[in-house]
């Protein structure tokens, strides 16, 4: 037997999913009311993050650091002060001081992030394509390679040095776009699974029939309406 | 009979709604069985955690969300389980998404872990760390320079298998499971700057990307979504929802390859009528 | 004043990139060090930055429910929820608590994944309706899209077994060909505009284009 804190949780997820998949009908309040909710209750989650993030990278240091005379415990009050610059940018007056603060995210996060993907990207992917040519098939998936990354550079214009090997490119990118495709379908299929296996819960699957019903009458209602109107 | 193919032309999209609606519900409500092939890529993970030997270390990182739990959490709890079935393997568990900490304690409980193991000695969960790649950099680069308490708030010192894992270096392998472009991180900070092994767990829309990082031998394995985590289930015998959705999962997609091919015959039956 | 801001801004984009890049190349301890201190104080940065989004909101949500909007009951709910998020998760001290872990159950938890999944459906009305082959690259990937849903779905092994087979050809081939492309591409794309914004080309970012 459930207990009823979890029933009530299981009786309101299922409320939710069913307003949201409302929207399959037509938009309606449910749905609004589902997406509001949503929205409001991440940002909220976010903010308890960043209060407990703010204490355990920032704050303990500085205690400790004031504790102990450990200038370096102690400078992480000038990534705090950057921190709340970062607020600034809401206000037209002060909106520069905001600009340092992403100036420090900016540059750690570029440099990380191209000295990761020269090595990954780049050179990985490279040498990936130059792998031992030991067979046909290898041999082409380096022209395909080839091929596709001169479609990047020429795209549909006409050249004698690249020929017909662009258009190529083109058809092999086609391929690669089918196989995002067939994967995409296979990504959203498996979350309304997810979602179903959560609905089909005794007592919650109970709910799916009685919203069956208020669609139904809801059209219903709405095609009479519209025929009266017409008659009218 | 005129007024249902009006029904079904006007209608067209709630008749699709409807169609797909029972192509997923009837498989969950009756099984099927269809077999689960195993995949290379699957393999590939699965070898690397059963070649692990006692005092290796496995960094499992997450980005798990409400929004894809349903392809990426089965994964992330069959190798959890896979890795708590490993003696002497340390574990740390690590967010990079912000509802990853309550994954990790959801699957963390799932398995049982704090009954089978002891915590700090053969698992830690350090939680979720804000800055996305930079998080990422600094755990791989020094991690009592970033943290200096794991998620419950005890210190890292106090920690029993956390005093001589410190760098990447430290770390065998990583595993991470997330939705998002930041599996790239990983590969960044971990493997291309340490040599690392990676391992991802991915929904199904990152894996045509991650599967270039394979053939070129970059990471070691893939679980492909809600499959991936159904072969894994397969795999260590402890089958769980992913095994259940395949039969639903192979129904829909039946389905959507029926429309594929009525969608393009009504086309060329009216492309051959304008000629 | 914000001229002066903005140059000082930039010296820090530059140095603290070039810090980091050299600490990569070099491995020197001073250069090590420093480089750890930028990167544990951007994260730091980055929490402060999780609760922008939580300001924004309550400007503007604020502004709709003062100015009864016709919306604003609506907007009114999301402040609601937002602080019954807030106050369960600072009372309780921690997002795994039973109580903080109930709300989440039952708001985050069905909405988010009912509002991800939906789009199987739209994505097979548009199959039925939009998705024509008017062109041979149109069929080439509807073509190679079906063989590959044959290959991701176990029924396709029991129809015949090559269906997947030829699936998993073009599963290769496309993986090796052109998904290396595009990642070579990304990665040389976001090489060239990383190394533009770090030495003040690209003036957008930080707010250069005003």
């Amino acid at each position: 037997m459930m207990d009823p804190a979890t029933m009530l949780s299981l009786l309101i997820s299922t409320t939710l999913i069913l307003a949201i998949y409302t929207i399959l009908y037509r938009e309606n309040p449910a749905f609004r009311i589902g997406e509001h909710l949503v929205v409001g209750a991440t940002v909220g989650h976010a903010v308890v993050l960043a209060v407990f993030q703010i204490r355990d990278l920032a704050w303990r240091k500085v205690e400790s650091g004031i504790a102990t005379g450990n200038i370096a415990g102690i400078a992480y009050i000038i990534p705090m002060l950057l921190g709340v610059f970062l607020y600034f940018q809401f206000a037209s007056k002060y909106r520069f001081l905001a600009r340092v603060s992403i100036a420090l995210m900016l540059a750690v996060g570029l440099a990380l992030s191209i000295r990761g993907l020269i090595f990954v990207n780049v050179i990985g992917q490279i040498q990936g394509a130059l792998a031992p040519l030991t067979g046909i098939d290898r041999i082409a998936y380096l022209i395909g390679v080839v091929c596709a990354l001169l479609y990047f550079v020429y795209e549909r214009r006409a050249s004698r040095a690249a020929g017909p090997l662009p258009k190529i490119g083109r058809y092999v990118l086609m391929l690669t776009m089918g196989a995002y495709f067939a994967n995409t379908i296979m990504g959203r299929l498996s979350i309304v699974i997810g979602t179903l296996t959560s609905l089909f819960v005794d007592p919650a699957w109970y709910l799916i029939p009685v919203a069956f019903l208020i669609i139904c009458a809801d059209a219903f209602i709405r095609r009479k309406g519209s025929k009266s109107e017409k008659a009218g | 009979m005129m007024a249902f193919r009006d029904i079904l032309r006007r209608n067209y999209k709630q008749v699709i709604y409807l169609a797909l609606f029972l192509s997923l519900a009837v498989p969950l409500i009756y099984p099927i069985g269809l077999p689960v092939p195993i995949q290379r890529t699957t393999m590939g993970v699965y070898n690397k955690i059963e070649g692990l030997k006692p005092g290796d270390v496995a960094v499992v990182g997450s980005n798990i969300g409400a929004a894809i739990y349903a392809e990426v959490y089965p994964q992330y709890i069959a190798i959890l389980e896979h890795l708590f079935r490993k003696d002497g393997v340390k574990v740390i568990l690590v967010g990079h998404g912000q509802e990853a900490p309550i994954w990790a304690e959801r699957a963390l409980g799932e398995i049982n872990a704090y009954g089978r193991k002891t915590y700090g000695v053969d698992f830690v969960h350090l939680g979720y760390i804000a800055g996305e790649e930079a998080a990422v950099a600094g755990l791989c680069r020094d991690i009592r320079a970033l943290l200096k308490v794991d998620y419950k708030g005890r210190a890292l010192a106090d920690l029993p298998m956390m005093k001589n894992i410190n760098t990447a270096k430290d770390f065998t392998i990583v595993l991470d499971f997330t939705a998002s472009a930041d599996s790239q991180y990983w590969l960044n900070q971990a493997y291309a700057a340490y040599g690392t092994a990676v391992g991802f767990g991915l929904t199904a829309i990152k894996v045509p990307d991650a599967y270039a990082y394979y053939t070129a031998g970059q990471i070691f394995g893939i679980l492909e979504s809600l499959s991936g985590a159904a072969q894994y289930e397969v795999l260590i015998r402890r089958p769980g929802m992913a095994a259940k959705g395949m039969d639903a999962q192979s129904l829909a997609h039946l389905l959507y390859v029926a429309l594929l091919v009525l969608c393009n015959a009504f086309f060329i039956r009216e492309w051959r009528g304008k000629k | 004043m914000a001229g002066v801001w903005r140059r000082i801004a930039s010296a820090i984009l530059l140095i603290a990139s070039l810090v980091i890049l050299f600490d990569f190349a070099l491995r020197n301890p001073t250069l090590q060090s420093v480089a750890t201190d930028l990167n544990n104080w951007a994260v730091v940065v980055g929490a402060f930055a999780l609760g922008i989004g939580a300001y924004s909101l309550i400007l503007r949500h604020g502004r709709m429910i003062s100015k009864r909007s016709p919306l604003w009951p609506y907007s009114l709910l999301l402040l609601g929820t937002m602080l019954a998020f807030i106050v369960t998760g600072l009372a309780t001290g921690s997002i795994t608590s039973p109580q903080y872990n109930w709300i989440y159950t039952a708001i985050i938890m069905p909405i988010s994944s009912s509002l991800y999944g939906m789009n199987a459906f739209f994505i097979a009305s548009a199959s039925y309706r939009a998705f024509k082959a008017k062109s041979w690259e149109a069929l080439v990937l509807l073509v190679a899209a079906i063989f590959l849903m044959f290959k991701n779905a176990p029924i396709g092994g029991v129809i015949s077994p090559i269906l997947p087979q030829i699936g998993g050809i073009i599963w290769d081939f496309a993986a090796a060909t052109g998904m290396r492309a595009l990642l070579i591409g990304i990665g040389i794309g976001t090489l060239a505009l990383g190394l533009r914004v770090i030495v003040g080309q690209e003036k957008t970012p930080l707010g250069g284009a005003e």
